[in-house]
């Protein structure tokens, strides 16, 4: 009967994403901010209807098994979610451009966390002798790029190499409907361990 | 002697400039990079230029438009796409055998634009089969070649003629920079050879000097210093128009608040206004308003107003506006 509630404070404090991966200290923290405005704002409608406040000890335990029981809720249907998207053909088919190490990482990172965005195809616009990474076929050159997106029904393209190149992709995203993502190392952005 | 062009690729590395020509038709500093190979070879020798059906109308457009050369034919292979496509060496064994030619073939890659006179390369042929190499001083760049192992003829000369004892494609761990410009002269002793080599590998251009060495054919090589591009990426393209515009601006520069400098190539009906380019690229017909562009190559029809870009191939008609 909450659920609806714990979604309405999520969504309009933009804490909600089932794509996200859910089983994180991040997620664990935007649930536990969710739920102690929603315990404050369901103690204060209950102020302002019966004139009297909740015991705080009720108010504690009722903010911390919600927590519990929403954080363990979002983690049971994220690997239902990731099970039932990549049964059959991925829901949210991905393709990858490029081969170099980077594409390499996030492919082999995607599988083995299940991702919903599931890789299909990999293009690479220098050409490559390599017909597959960790399973997904390498399919050949930027050519076929429109071929592929069609005939694979591309939703997502992440880009990881040939950064000449992005105008072309985001144009070709945006004209067949795909979501462009441009891997932040084709940046020189990297996340681990940096020193300046 | 007769020429052979190798043109029947579908040039798909350098999407998306080749989506809609074939690589020896994008325009290098000014005229197209077919035009550059041509004028290279010496009068008096026949010409055929070999390429595939999708291209064939835009070929013979160029040989129309362009070439003041009576003695050139397009020949066409019957390959719609990539999968169909003869082979480099299918083409000229075909070739060969189908016109059946019993002289010297001079055969050349039709995407490399080659800086030295064909003429000295010719006057190197001892009547084995001649390649021409170029040292690239690049171990990263020449896994991606054809190296050639060469030794002098005899000591106290330069690296120039001399006799190569191997020849490897796109080595891992290449043993030597000097690779092959897609250049070379083939005796007509070797035609049977290359036609029997061309039915296993037909797409194994470099292989046939593998295949001559393991025979016992002696190959020699002529190097040359003189500037050598394989215009197969993005990078290349820019790199070989640096060289041949220099500190330059080819086509009409208006004077509208303009700042160009490195390498600028403006094609026909492109105009730039309040705009800075440097080492740029723009084919026919672009429009360029108030933007500073860095390393970019522009495809026809292009607009841009109000951006800045770096290191960008922009695709055909593509419009950037920023109001």
């Amino acid at each position: 009967m909450t659920t609806p509630g714990w979604l309405f404070v999520m969504i309009t404090m933009r804490n909600f994403a089932l794509t996200r991966r859910q089983a994180s200290l991040r997620n664990f923290a935007y649930i536990a901010y969710a739920t102690v405005i929603g315990m404050a704002g369901f103690a204060l409608a209950f102020y302002f209807l019966k004139e009297t406040l909740f015991s705080r000890l009720l108010l504690l335990m009722g903010g911390a098994l919600s927590t519990i029981f929403v954080f363990f809720w979002h983690i049971i249907f994220d690997r239902v979610q990731r099970i039932a998207l990549r049964t059959g053909y991925p829901t949210y088919p991905l393709l990858v451009i490029g081969t170099n190490r980077e594409a390499v990482r996030l492919i082999e990172s995607l599988e083995r966390a299940r991702s919903p965005f599931a890789p299909v195809a990999i293009l690479d616009g220098k050409g490559t002798s390599l017909k597959e990474i960790a399973g997904i076929p390498v399919l050949g050159k930027l050519n076929i790029l429109e071929d592929v997106v069609r005939q694979k029904k591309i939703t997502h393209l992440v880009q990881c190499d040939q950064l000449e190149h992005s105008f072309n992709l985001l144009s070709l995203c945006t004209k067949l409907g795909m979501t462009y993502l441009l891997l932040p190392s084709l940046l020189g952005i990297i996340q681990q361990r940096e020193h300046v | 002697m007769k020429a052979f062009i190798l043109a029947g690729g579908f040039a798909t590395r350098l999407w998306p400039l080749t989506e809609k020509r074939a690589k020896p038709l994008l325009p290098l500093a000014g005229k197209p990079l077919l035009s550059h190979l041509v004028e290279k070879i010496p009068e008096g020798i026949p010409i055929t230029v070999s390429t595939n059906q999708v291209f064939a109308k835009d070929f013979e457009k160029w040989k129309a438009v362009s070439d003041k050369r009576e003695a050139i034919r397009i020949l066409i292979e019957d390959a719609g796409h990539e999968g169909e496509k003869l082979g480099a060496l299918g083409a000229v064994a075909k070739w060969v055998r189908e016109e059946k030619i019993e002289e010297e073939v001079l055969l050349l890659a039709g995407d490399n634009y080659i800086g030295f006179s064909l003429a000295e390369f010719l006057k190197a042929y001892e009547g084995n089969p001649l390649l021409a190499a170029y040292d690239i001083r690049d171990r990263e760049k020449a896994k991606q070649l054809g190296t050639v192992i060469a030794e002098l003829k005899t000591k106290n000369q330069k690296l120039e003629t001399c006799h190569v004892t191997a020849f490897e494609e796109k080595p891992k761990n290449p043993r030597s920079t000097l690779v092959s410009t897609g250049c070379f002269l083939l005796p007509a002793s070797v035609l049977p050879a290359l036609i029997s080599f061309a039915r296993e590998k037909p797409d194994n251009i470099g292989g046939i000097f593998e295949h001559f060495l393991a025979m016992g054919t002696p190959v020699d090589c002529k190097a040359f210093v003189e500037p050598w591009f394989d215009i197969g990426s993005f990078e290349a393209y820019l790199e070989a128009t640096k060289a041949l515009v220099g500190e330059n601006v080819l086509g009409a520069p208006t004077d509208d608040g303009n700042v160009f400098e490195g390498s600028v190539v403006l094609g026909k009906g492109s105009k730039v206004l309040k705009s800075t380019l440097k080492n740029v690229v723009l084919f026919d017909n672009c429009t360029i308003d108030d933007c500073i562009l860095e390393n970019c190559i522009l495809d026809n029809g292009c607009t841009l107003k109000g951006v800045d870009l770096t290191g960008k191939m922009l695709r055909e008609n593509t419009t950037l506006i920023r109001d």
